[in-house]
């Protein structure tokens, strides 16, 4: 016979047996008592409280020979049976490996069959967060509604995972996290029966290490026995598990507490060596910096476990560490141990952590991905508020300039608002004259004989000489779109090309908005945003040459990518 | 294969444990290999297999019974190998069907030896459905048989394996250890110290840099961090592109050099030069300073590890994610 793990050989066999979940052993065994038993139940709890080991004592205190009986005998045929799973009647059934609806199908072709050799069929249904939705619909009316004599059991880890409609049909257990002080009774009690001898400080240290899990502390004693020559002690557990002894952590927080960065490095290059867990180190350090933390706020409490720290160390670290501080450094290592789940690289994560701890200016807000986007957010409102500053400039300017040449006008102006020598341009008279008439046709004709400039001549066809000057040239348009087009760069360019051709003098072109059109379009709401968030409702005077050059910079990239197209903002009072 | 406890490079500790367990019968069914990549996790399961398969008096495994010859020709019909498979584009991974195929086989009676020995390689890759579905068998194997499961990665292994494994820890081999590994496979001795250095105690990576162009993909790692602060979007694009038809285990690599030489960069700003992976970099690395604020190499660190991760653990198209790599770079300043 092999050898047998001590978790598989320890498996309680009856309800006495069983550790740390007397409200559900102390319920179940009334039911039985009473006769009350539940036709389906559903065990949930984290990993080694005893849920299998439970399914397992009631499908035998059922179909025990000696009655239906809390306490099932183990002797007999029945219970025998069961434990080496070789039960008609009770079927233990992996959900996780069998997970579809054909299984499930198959499981109702047999569950309306009476019991074989039992007073109950019982159907444990292990993991069984597993199956497929598709599955749990098909259980669904079965589990209501089952044959008489028939109890599923359904034990699951993940108890989140298994659909409400499930979970209403059936009576629902919730197995706790076993003490660590109940792991370290059922210790003793094992390793006594089996022969082991251990010192109480190892399997207290074994008890504590499981986490709430029966099955790592067996599986842990089981190591611990083979590995250790006579008796088990708890600098052998240390040892065996690789735990991080409290020494190290200590070395590592004085390295932070004195930002002595590479002291750090060398301690987990050392730590390393000596095949130590990075997980578990990460978690002693945060459990430490817990302690201080509780110190700091609230000076020695007994209530408060304090895991071992000496008073003097906590008190020497309390002194180093600013209260601000112990959050973001507990988040920084919960992060990374979050991280250390997928990364190739663990040893850089905790690297990377750890430094961050020593430099808490240099990684003072560690920017993630997203923050660096609100970054370029933070830019663009700063640039948008300016924009709206300008704007605002503009609308209070003196409207000196014709009526014909309401909105257009505003980029000259900022044109000359950016280049403080040139005067404005706009106070320069302008007049309908002949000559200028006679350049308005000639550029119409020019355009048209080019095939090319179509798009260009239809456009401006629709627009209405008004004026020119010597250093403009005005046309006005009913449109908003076409006035629009033609302002735009490349339109621009052709036709002061053409003017110049037929005037013989550079003229800038100047489209306006006929008076009496279509209602402007509503405000874009990024100005409008920042015009409503602008506590004055005074238009802000800005001088562009008095601004930083950064900002002057900024500002001109935002104009030629806005292609100077300003609107007034509305005014809120 | 090789089987022989000799052909294992350090964990002196580890070797004598489980011999123990081998004298005692002791060895318990399911055992968890864990430890960084190329440290011998995998070649010292393959002994324990042959060890636990040889029904040799004495010394095992013998190394000339019938059961350690079919082990040294990698035809024993009770050792059962699983590995990660990939599919088409697809991250490899562990599936739930080669986890039914194993079990359909462990849980007939062994064949040649007394028992059957099941060694999942990189068990981290099993995917959940799978995992779950190894968990009873894991428990309770129906037949005779023996789990040695390796990773390189163990949190990343579900609670509920993890509580069902013994484990055993390997730690990184000493630098020494890893130039001996590289000299017997025929390394100038001068070339394997320094090979060694760059290993970081793991003698497959080592092995891994002294074939063809190992250093290649660190060096271009190091000329792209180079190429920071990436202003010319032309260049994102270039790069963009040449990264992405690397394929995904090169470039998961690549990913793992340029995280490295952040790495290194923070180093240097801490002032510990001695404890760099790549000190011939370092020139390189120190020049590279100015450009670079702390806060950034940091931020950069991050940005990197969550690129990985979604490299190895997502479909993603691989140009896309190194485009997006790239420009979440640039917007660093």
């Amino acid at each position: 016979m092999a050898y047998v793990a001590l978790y598989r050989k320890w498996r309680p066999g009856s309800f006495r047996d069983l550790v740390g979940q007397e409200h559900i052993s102390h319920t179940l065994a009334h039911a039985i008592e009473t006769g009350h038993v539940g036709h389906a139940y559903l065990f949930s709890g984290p990993r080694g409280t005893g849920k299998t080991s439970t399914a397992k004592i009631l499908a035998k205190a059922l179909n025990c020979e000696q009655g239906p009986t809390p306490a099932p005998c183990n002797v007999c045929e029945s219970c025998r049976r069961v434990n080496d799973g070789t039960s008609m009647d009770v079927f233990e059934i992996d959900a996780a490996s069998n997970r579809g609806i054909d299984e499930i199908r198959d499981l109702r072709e047999t569950v309306k069959f009476a019991p074989a050799a039992g007073r109950w069929k019982v159907y444990i249904i292990d993991e069984v967060h597993m199956l497929t939705s598709e599955a749990f619909n098909a259980l669904l009316k079965t589990l209501e509604e089952p044959p008489a004599q028939v109890v599923f059991i359904l034990a699951t880890t993940e108890v989140h995972k298994v659909p409400a409609t499930i979970q209403s049909r059936c009576q629902r257990y919730d197995f706790k996290r076993i003490t660590a002080a109940d792991i370290e009774g059922r210790l003793q009690y094992v390793a006594g029966e089996s022969g082991i001898q251990a010192e109480p400080d190892a399997l207290a240290l074994i008890a504590h290490q499981a986490d709430g899990g029966m099955r790592d502390a067996l599986s842990i004693l089981d190591q611990c026995a083979a590995l250790s020559d006579e008796i088990i002690t708890a600098e052998r557990v240390r040892d065996i598990l690789g735990l991080v002894g409290r020494d190290w952590v200590v070395r590592l927080l004085r390295a932070i507490a004195a930002q002595d960065a590479a002291a750090v490095l060398t301690t987990i290059a050392d730590l390393l060596q000596a095949g130590k867990d990075l997980r578990q180190l990460l978690g002693s350090l945060i459990r430490e910096l817990r302690a201080v933390m509780v110190y700091q706020a609230a000076g020695p409490l007994s209530g408060v476990d304090s895991f071992e720290s000496s008073q003097e160390f906590l008190e020497e670290m309390a002194g180093v560490f600013s209260p601000e501080r112990f959050l973001p450094m507990i988040r920084c290592l919960h992060d990374a141990l979050q991280e250390l789940k997928w990364t190739s690289e663990p040893r850089i994560t905790v690297e990377t952590a750890l430094l961050t701890l020593c430099r808490p200016e240099a990684a003072a807000a560690p920017l993630q991905p997203p923050a660096a986007a609100a970054a370029d957010a933070a830019r663009l409102t700063q640039l948008e508020t300016r924009l709206a500053q300008v704007a605002a400039a503009l609308a209070a300017l003196p409207k000196t300039a014709p009526a014909a040449v309401p909105v257009s006008t505003a980029r000259p102006v900022l044109r000359a608002a950016m280049s403080a020598e040139k005067p404005a341009e706009e106070t320069l008279p302008v007049a309908v004259t002949e000559e200028g008439k006679q350049i308005w046709q000639k550029l119409l004709a020019n355009l048209r004989a080019q095939p090319d400039k179509g798009p260009v001549y239809a456009c401006i066809s629709k627009g209405r000489f008004c004026g020119m000057n010597e250093r403009q040239f005005l046309i006005e348009f009913s449109s908003r779109f076409l006035k629009l087009r033609t302002d735009r760069d490349d339109y621009r360019m052709i036709l002061e090309g053409e003017l110049m051709q037929i005037s013989g003098q550079p003229l800038q072109l100047v489209c306006s908005l006929a008076a009496s059109d279509e209602p402007p379009a509503p405000p874009r709401p990024p100005v409008k945003k920042t015009a409503k968030k602008s506590p004055a409702p005074q238009p802000i005077q800005v001088d562009m040459s008095q601004l930083p050059p950064q900002a002057q910079q900024n500002l001109e990239k935002a104009v030629s990518i806005l292609d100077g197209d300003f609107i007034t903002p509305p005014s809120d009072s | 294969m090789e089987i022989s406890w000799e052909s294992i490079l350090g964990h002196q500790v580890n070797k004598e444990r489980l011999q123990q367990l081998l004298v005692g019968d002791r060895v318990p069914h399911a055992l968890l290999f864990c430890g960084p990549e190329g440290t011998g996790k995998r070649l010292t399961a393959e002994v324990l297999a042959a060890a636990l398969l040889c029904a040799a008096p004495g010394q095992r495994p013998c190394g000339h019974c019938p059961s350690c010859q079919a082990m040294r020709s990698e035809t024993h019909p009770d050792f059962y190998r699983i590995a990660p498979e990939s599919r088409g584009k697809s991250a490899r991974s562990i599936r739930i069907e080669q986890i039914r195929a194993m079990e359909t086989e462990t849980a007939r009676v062994p064949i040649l030896s007394a028992r059957r020995v099941v060694l999942l390689d990189e068990a981290d890759l099993m995917n959940e459905t799978a995992a779950n579905s190894l968990l009873k068998t894991l428990e309770e194997p129906s037949g005779q048989a023996v789990f040695i499961l390796v990773s390189s990665m163990r949190s990343s292994l579900l609670d509920t394996i993890l509580s069902r494994c013994t484990p055993v820890m390997f730690g990184p081999l000493s630098a020494d250890e890893v130039a001996a590994a590289l000299v017997q496979q025929g390394v100038a001795a001068e070339q394997a110290l320094v090979l060694a250095a760059l290993a970081d105690g793991s003698a497959g990576r080592a092995m891994q840099l002294a074939g063809d162009g190992g250093l290649a993909l660190r060096d271009d790692a190091m000329s792209v961090l180079q190429l920071l602060p990436l202003t010319d979007m032309a260049v994102i694009w270039e790069q963009g592109k040449r990264l992405g038809a690397l394929g995904r285990e090169p470039l998961a690599q690549w990913l793992r050099y340029f995280r490295m030489l952040l790495r290194d960069l923070l180093v240097l700003y801490s002032g510990g030069s001695g404890r760099l992976y790549h000190p011939d970099l370092m020139t390189g690395l120190a020049s590279l300073l100015p450009h670079l604020p702390e806060r950034q190499v940091f931020v950069a660190a991050a940005i990197t590890g969550e690129t990985e991760h979604r490299l190895v653990r997502s479909n993603v198209n691989n140009r896309l994610l190194m485009e997006a790599f790239l420009l979440q770079l640039r917007d660093l300043q």
